[in-house]
């Protein structure tokens, strides 16, 4: 059974999950408490913050990768059941897999060429 | 013994959760030791004999320090995302064979779940990781948590995919998803790094990667961000980050060990005449025992390369590890068209 | 039983999520419900016996969607507010659709004929047979899928060269209070970055 399966890696994280619970409840009873106005407030090597929150704008190009990434990720799911069934039927499968890989790979030469790849 | 085999599967659950919570305590003991060897110092040596209690001592000390929570955090998403760094790991450990034992003539596998596509479930379930991470820097609301964090996504990112295409070759070559096939055609035909020499190197690389070890460990950098995505986090919520790298670094070398080198396979063991049940046991612990080569090896890197800097790094995973991996896919495929 | 157990509290858990989604005021809040949505959905994958669709959407949807749409809001700013004005101008278009949309789908499930059908069970080896579906009968839509994936990797790089032609946004605050320091910051993150 499948499912059965599933249960049993299910009962396995619920298991770790517990001995995190109970690391975690451990030390919130045992351990102390003294806060401070120093300690509370964010940590800037030694300085004041300049402003409460820390959510500005980052470098834009964390998102681009992120962009490229979620292309490929779904070039590598369609990959895997071609792979798999390679032995059964080679011939279709070679000429599937080239193309394939070949069209990915005219994809990334584009965007390298393009320079999206570059990392300043 | 026959009666006890409807739970076997418990029994395994219990066992493998002993050994993975005990991986953790081990694995500090030699990560400071080995450390201490190579930069040719003693070492933690005061806290009982040779200093092997050191680990509980270190346990006790999380337990019993005060816990900062800041007033800037978001509190929930703040104490959520250290529990949710052990469950990826939890997730792939759940589907890791660990090799077949015999009981009353029946060849059983330790392994907690049999899912049909094994790989692609554990590829899929680590690649969670990230949310630990973004939710710890998000919440942590510090400029050194959120770059932190931001870089260490990009870069789980980036090297997810050569992660995914590395192992294309050794599924071309076995032709199935699951774990225990892909060892059981290793003990018939050699080890994966011997059939996919490129695929093991890339796997290898990526695992060290998607672990943020050294010299990967940009999230963290301590020379130019504190202590990245953790540096607003203290007490067990910091080991809780601790405990899921070693987590990580343990279900990545049991990964390397089923896909490259042999799961529990022990060579020439087949020819030596010995009996079944008992090579059963010598193999698990031939499997223990390249997982605690692979755990030395993550500590032994650590030491001896340095850190890249970040655009190395994507350079290193976006042109050369992807090309070097798609060369791979087809040369595979070429190799076993004729 | 038990099956049906955990169907409704993976369902029930899947429609709170998604609550939580469009109710939640902080916006980064509701992209980790959203997440948590997609994984009680997967999990619903696995008791039907699809443990391929389950792992994919764990794949592409939990790990790259979702962390798109994450890192998009991580990467603008002001926009985690929970203070912030919740609607546009669109308030009174949106509901309108919305109940549309839902009268449609209603129409639908109570229109149709719903009978119990008996079903086989899912062979093993459920990627094999996707494989060679996918290498015969599926052959020509495979490629063209290639084609659209290729397309997609074009226009990605492509909105990637025109953000990047573009000057740092920086957005100033209406009120005017933050704007200065807001500024010395981008540049300074843009500093640190490299």
């Amino acid at each position: 059974m499948l499912q059965q399966e599933y249960l049993y890696v299910l009962i396995f994280i619920l298991g770790g999950s517990a001995m995190v619970l109970v690391a975690m409840l451990a030390s919130w009873a045992l351990r102390p408490s003294k806060p401070s106005k120093a300690k509370l407030t964010p940590y800037e090597c030694g300085e004041l913050p300049a402003q409460a929150d820390s959510y500005f704008q980052f470098n834009i190009r964390y998102y681009l990768f992120a962009l490229l990434f979620v292309v490929f990720d779904v070039e590598v799911v369609f990959f895997i059941p071609l792979v798999k069934v390679f032995n059964s039927i080679p011939v279709v499968a070679f000429i599937e897999i080239t193309f394939f890989t070949v069209v990915l790979a005219f994809g990334l030469v584009y965007a390298w060429k393009k320079g999206a790849l570059e990392w300043e | 013994m026959e009666a006890l085999m409807p739970f076997l599967p418990y029994i395994f659950i219990l066992v493998l959760l002993v050994l993975y919570l005990s991986v953790v305590p081990i694995m500090i003991q030699v990560e400071r030791k080995v450390s201490a060897w190579v930069q040719y110092r003693i070492g933690p040596n005061r806290v009982g004999p040779r200093g092997l209690l050191q680990p509980i001592a270190d346990a006790l000390k999380f337990l019993a320090k005060e816990d900062v929570i800041p007033n800037h955090v978001n509190k929930w998403l703040y104490i959520f995302a250290p529990t949710l760094m052990v469950f990826p790991a939890f997730f792939v450990f759940g589907v890791i064979p660990f090799g077949a034992i015999m009981i009353n003539g029946q060849e059983i596998l330790i392994q907690v779940g049999k899912t049909n596509i094994g790989i692609l479930y554990v590829l899929a379930v680590s690649s969670l990781g990230v949310y630990a991470i973004t939710f710890g820097s998000w919440a942590s609301n510090n400029k050194y948590s959120l770059i932190g964090g931001l870089r260490s996504a990009a870069q789980m990112m980036s090297y997810e995919l050569p992660m995914g295409l590395s192992i294309l070759g050794m599924i071309m070559v076995v032709g199935s998803l699951r774990l225990e096939d892909i060892v059981r055609f290793q003990i018939e035909n050699g080890w994966g790094i011997l059939l996919q020499p490129v695929g093991a190197l890339l796997f290898i690389v990526t695992a060290f990667a998607e672990t943020n070890r050294l010299p990967f460990d940009l999230t963290e950098a301590e020379a130019e961000l504190v202590g990245g995505y953790h540096t607003e986090y203290s007490s067990m919520k910091f080991a809780m980050f601790f405990l899921g790298e070693y987590c990580n670094m343990f279900t990545a070398s049991a990964m390397i060990t089923c896909l490259f080198l042999g799961g529990w396979h022990v060579p020439f063991i087949g020819s030596m005449g010995l009996d079944p049940a008992i090579v059963g046991y010598i193999q698990v612990v031939a499997m223990l025992m390249k997982l605690g080569f692979l755990m030395f090896f993550f500590v032994w890197v650590r030491w001896s390369l340095p850190r890249f800097r970040y655009d190395q790094l994507m350079n290193l995973g976006w042109k050369k590890l992807i090309p070097l991996a798609l060369a791979n896919v087809i040369i595979t495929a070429i190799v076993m068209a004729m | 039983m038990a099956h049906a157990l955990m169907f409704y509290l993976f369902a029930a858990l899947a429609i709170a999520a998604s609550l939580a989604v469009i109710l939640h005021r902080n916006i980064f809040k509701s992209a980790t419900f959203l997440a948590g949505m997609l994984f009680c959905l997967a999990a619903l994958f696995v008791l039907l016996d699809a443990e391929f669709i389950a792992v994919v959407q764990v794949l592409i949807y939990i790990g790259a969607i979702t962390i798109l749409i994450v890192f998009a809001i991580m990467l603008t700013t002001k926009i985690n507010d929970e203070h912030k004005e919740q609607f546009n101008s669109q308030k009174f278009l949106a509901p309108i659709l919305a109940l549309g949309l839902l009268g449609l789908i209603l129409t639908i499930v109570v229109k149709i004929q719903w009978t119990t059908a008996e079903i086989s069970p899912v062979p093993s080896d459920i990627l094999g047979l996707i494989g060679t579906a996918l290498l015969s009968d599926f052959i020509f839509p495979f490629d063209v899928v290639s084609i659209l994936l290729l397309v997609a990797l074009i226009g990605a790089t492509y909105i990637a060269k025109q953000e990047d032609r573009k000057p740092l946004v920086t957005e100033v605050d209406e009120t005017g209070e933050h704007g200065d320091g807001k500024v010395k910051h981008a540049l300074h993150a843009e500093e640190v970055e490299h």
